[in-house]
């Protein structure tokens, strides 16, 4: 049998010639769309998509904060080191492993400042600062752990000895942690993710105010549920921030078991091997007599070999 | 492939980059410009007249929002023609379409001869054959479709559907065994 074409896909003669026959008879389809529909249309999705990303760039900053907090506390946690309160405080602000910021007071009105600051020495390397929203100014470093903040908001993260830092109500003292410091040009507040601040001089005038606790952490179940309505939404990323906040605020709790199965299928969804990999092995190491400790031993050895663990990081 | 516009390609570049920056016209004069082409496209894909419009309002506005990352690597109207393709797998995989279709009954064989000069046999032929080729599975329908109805060589179906060639190939030729024996038109082989 012969093929018209040397490309010619076709063997049946008789399917290729119903083929052609459609080609040559189908007509010009009649387009009714026009130039204008296109752009409208186009103009809303891209109105859309830019409310989208606008809604994700405002997110970025709380969630930066939210991961920051869990590794750090990852790291506190599966290193048995505690926070330490250091010295004796005049006045406690807070102190919690609080999960979230977002339950904080009403956000200061903040006009950020222009003046750059002189060069300084240089701040201790456990120390993590930076300056959220654009305009805000470096922070003025007047010793290795001691700053001086102007009106904005900073996050601070440091895991060393206790952090000064002077601010319009004063001088406070963050101990090792996470927090979000918001200077106005009258006052002071202090969103601590993680740790313990301290006001060692001045103060802000309302205590009752720059005391008020952060946001309760969420219990287990709640933590579970979130991750679980994550899950069921397909916002895996979302899902995993939650779970990991579970397993690392609630380690005993029966919810964190579950999660933590949860959390090693979630990061092979996710094409992440070696955290899936140490999510099962924290899952044997928490739980040596689960039920599933064969299921769980069997996932792991099809992942194969891979680099070690710290919690639930790879190394 | 080339399009009127694409025989202009100095006039059409500073159009282009006018379509890119979000100008009206610039993006007034593309749409023109590969209208019918992508049109056309939907229609041998599809054989469905009553869905050019939407598939050509989903390919369009998915091609300008696109546009400010095309990067001119390829032809636009090759671009246009994958962005097509995939919006036209995504259509056939549309529950609603494959509800209607198996309500239909599937495909029909057919009882006459093909006579391509035949009006009728044609447009019933033709009915068939797209009944025929709904049901048959994604992979298989792509590679027969890209190569048999939209005529692609073997390299450009391959780097469309993201398959080696000899799979593109395979799927191709498997394809069409099984939209003959769904059309009841005799396979070769059986005929040797």
């Amino acid at each position: 049998m012969s093929r018209p074409d040397r490309d010619d896909p076709l063997e049946s003669p008789e399917l290729r010639r119903l083929i052609q026959g459609m080609r040559a008879r189908q007509p010009l389809p009649v387009v009714k769309v026009t130039a204008d529909q296109i752009y409208a249309r186009w103009s809303d999705r891209r109105e859309q998509r830019r409310r989208r990303v606008r809604r994700a760039l405002a997110g970025v900053a709380a969630a930066a904060v939210i991961i920051l907090g869990v590794a750090r506390a990852e790291r506190s946690v599966f290193s048995d080191s505690t926070i330490a309160p250091s010295a004796p405080a005049r006045q406690l602000v807070a102190g919690a492993d609080a999960p979230g910021l977002d339950a904080h007071a009403a956000p200061l009105e903040i006009t950020p400042q222009q003046d750059p600051t002189p060069p300084a020495p240089p701040l201790d390397r456990d120390i993590h600062l930076s300056p959220r929203g654009p305009g805000v100014p470096a922070p003025e470093v007047l010793a290795a752990r001691v700053l001086r903040l102007g009106v904005g908001a900073y996050l601070i993260d440091h895991d060393g000895a206790p952090l000064r830092v002077h601010t319009v109500d004063g001088e406070l003292e963050l101990h090792a942690g996470v927090y979000v410091v918001a200077v106005a040009a009258d006052r002071t507040e202090i969103q601590i993710e993680r740790g313990a601040a301290t006001w060692i001089a001045g103060g802000p005038a309302s205590a009752s105010a720059a005391a008020r606790p952060l946001k309760p952490a969420a219990s287990p179940a709640e933590l579970a549920r979130i991750a679980e309505a994550h899950l069921t939404a397909g916002r895996r990323e979302q899902a995993a921030r939650a779970l990991r906040r579970l397993l690392l605020t609630y380690p005993d709790a029966e919810e964190s078991q579950r999660g933590l199965l949860d959390l090693a299928r979630l990061h092979r969804t996710l094409g992440e091997p070696d955290e899936a990999r140490c999510a099962y092995q924290l899952y044997l190491d928490r739980h040596p007599k689960a039920p599933l400790r064969g299921e769980v031993t069997a996932a792991l050895d099809r992942l194969g070999p891979g680099p070690t663990c710290r919690g639930l990081r790879p190394r | 492939m080339a399009s009127h516009a694409e025989r202009r390609p100095l006039a059409f570049a500073s159009v282009l980059r006018a379509a890119q920056q979000g100008d009206r016209d610039a993006q007034a004069e593309i749409f023109r410009a590969y209208r019918d082409q992508v049109a056309r496209q939907i229609l041998r894909m599809t054989g469905e007249p009553s869905c050019v419009d939407d598939l050509l309002q989903e390919v369009f506005i998915a091609a300008l929002l696109a546009l400010p990352s095309f990067r001119g690597d390829a032809q636009l109207g090759t671009w246009l023609h994958t962005i097509t393709s995939n919006k036209v797998r995504n259509w056939w995989e549309s529950s609603r379409r494959r509800r209607r279709r198996e309500d239909e009954g599937g495909a029909i064989a057919l009882t006459e001869p093909l006579n391509p000069e035949d009006d009728l046999t044609v447009s019933r032929g033709c009915d068939a054959f797209y009944d025929a080729l709904a049901a048959l599975s994604p992979e298989l329908r792509d590679a027969f479709v890209a190569r048999a109805v939209e005529g692609l060589s073997l390299v450009e179906a391959s780097k469309l559907l993201g398959a080696p060639i000899s799979t593109v190939s395979y799927r191709t030729r498997r394809a069409e065994q099984l939209l003959c024996a769904a059309l009841g038109l005799p396979w070769p082989g059986e005929r040797r």
